[in-house]
């Protein structure tokens, strides 16, 4: 599946199944961005099916 | 997959989904309002916006929570401190937005009001600091003269947390004591009241609700914020919530028992002073801001 990192910023081909796994994988800080598949928000918990789209958004912004 | 924990639907964070989520979001802050008395009676509000997702969430908030009271006015108001890309887009989109909503916005930018842009000035200055002081001087003159009762900001609790730890590290506990959710220890008319309604908000709450509100697209971080040495407390404090969930929760809750007593003995220290160049209250006869102002003016 493909994951689109920060509005495709980075772009990355990914196996694994959840999102837990994905952030995991990828040593990215759950408490620090937001997944989304398919446009629509997920918890961590989420299994990705491999058609999906997963963007993963950076929660922080400077003010 | 685990659902919603009060509906059964689809989860969107902790065991939340959507509108349920939205609905705890909005409880906690309206609670937050009421428990530390943020907002009275005839206040007239100016919410500092960036037009970035912790400001504009907090103006769309406070516009629907508050509909309603006839006695408060809400506008906003907006500081262009002449970072291209970075500020330029968010002002695009938050003049947009308060089109939209029907919210009167006001911009000032360091060009006029001080002669200078960041971006020509920062090469060798520490750049949060300088825009910090600068922002937070035309933010008080312009709230005073537009007069506000309240000046809001967008603020969460990862801000505050990382403003305590910064302070600890420096060993600056008299800056500490002019945290919490309603800013400043003196009361002196010079000081418009700032509140941060977000106060008990995470940052990911925050980004959360401005997501499903629509209010992300816009989202970049600032090019300086990499510098910064709030950046890597940052990271600190956010490795360490990873490992041990709740840490940031329970450094607010500590240090609000500790706040009070904090106001208290630093109320008495230092005298009140009025910067003789801008009037600005300060500590000293010119006020930092005025300080910055002028060696950055002497460089140019």
């Amino acid at each position: 599946m493909k994951v689109y990192i920060d509005r495709g910023n980075r772009n990355i081909e990914i196996t694994k199944e959840s999102v837990q796994d994905i952030l995991f994988e990828l040593k990215i800080n759950p408490t620090t961005v937001l997944v989304s598949v398919n446009n629509k928000l997920v918890d961590i918990n989420y299994k990705v099916k491999q058609e999906d789209k997963v963007e993963i958004l950076s929660v922080i912004s400077g003010g | 997959m685990v659902n919603c924990k009060r509906c059964k639907d689809k989860p969107v964070y902790n065991r939340l989904c959507k509108s349920c989520f939205l609905r705890y979001f909005e409880k906690k802050v309206r609670k937050t309002i009421r428990e530390f008395k943020l907002i009275e009676k005839n206040d007239k509000i100016l919410v500092a916006c960036s037009g970035g997702k912790d400001s504009t969430s907090v103006l769309y908030l406070l516009k629907k929570i508050f509909s309603k009271r006839k006695d408060l006015v809400i506008e906003a108001i907006a500081i262009d401190e002449g970072i291209k890309e970075y500020r330029d887009k968010n002002l695009k989109f938050l003049k947009k937005f308060c089109e939209k909503e029907d919210i009167n916005l006001y911009i000032y930018s360091f060009k006029k009001e001080f002669k200078i842009e960041l971006d020509a000035i920062i090469k060798d200055e520490k750049p949060c600091s300088i825009c910090g002081v600068l922002r937070r001087k035309l933010l008080n003159q312009m709230a005073k003269k537009l007069n506000a009762t309240k000046l809001v900001t967008g603020h969460n609790l990862d801000d505050e947390c990382q403003s305590i730890l910064m302070n600890q590290f420096r060993r600056d506990v008299k800056t500490s004591a002019r945290l919490g959710p309603k800013t400043g220890i003196l009361v002196d008319k010079g000081f418009v009241q700032r509140i941060k309604p977000f106060y008990l908000m995470l940052e990911k709450e925050v980004a959360i609700y401005a997501f499903l509100k629509g209010f992300m697209q816009q989202l970049n971080e600032c090019p300086y914020e990499k510098v910064s040495y709030r950046a890597d407390i940052r990271d600190m404090i956010n490795n360490f919530e990873q490992k041990y969930p709740g840490t940031k929760n329970s450094t607010i809750t500590s240090f609000l028992e500790i706040l009070p007593v904090l106001k208290k003995e630093y109320k008495n220290k230092g005298n009140l002073k009025h910067c003789k160049e801008c009037g600005e209250p300060c500590s000293q006869d010119i006020c930092q801001g005025c300080k910055i102002i002028q060696k950055l003016l002497r460089k140019t």
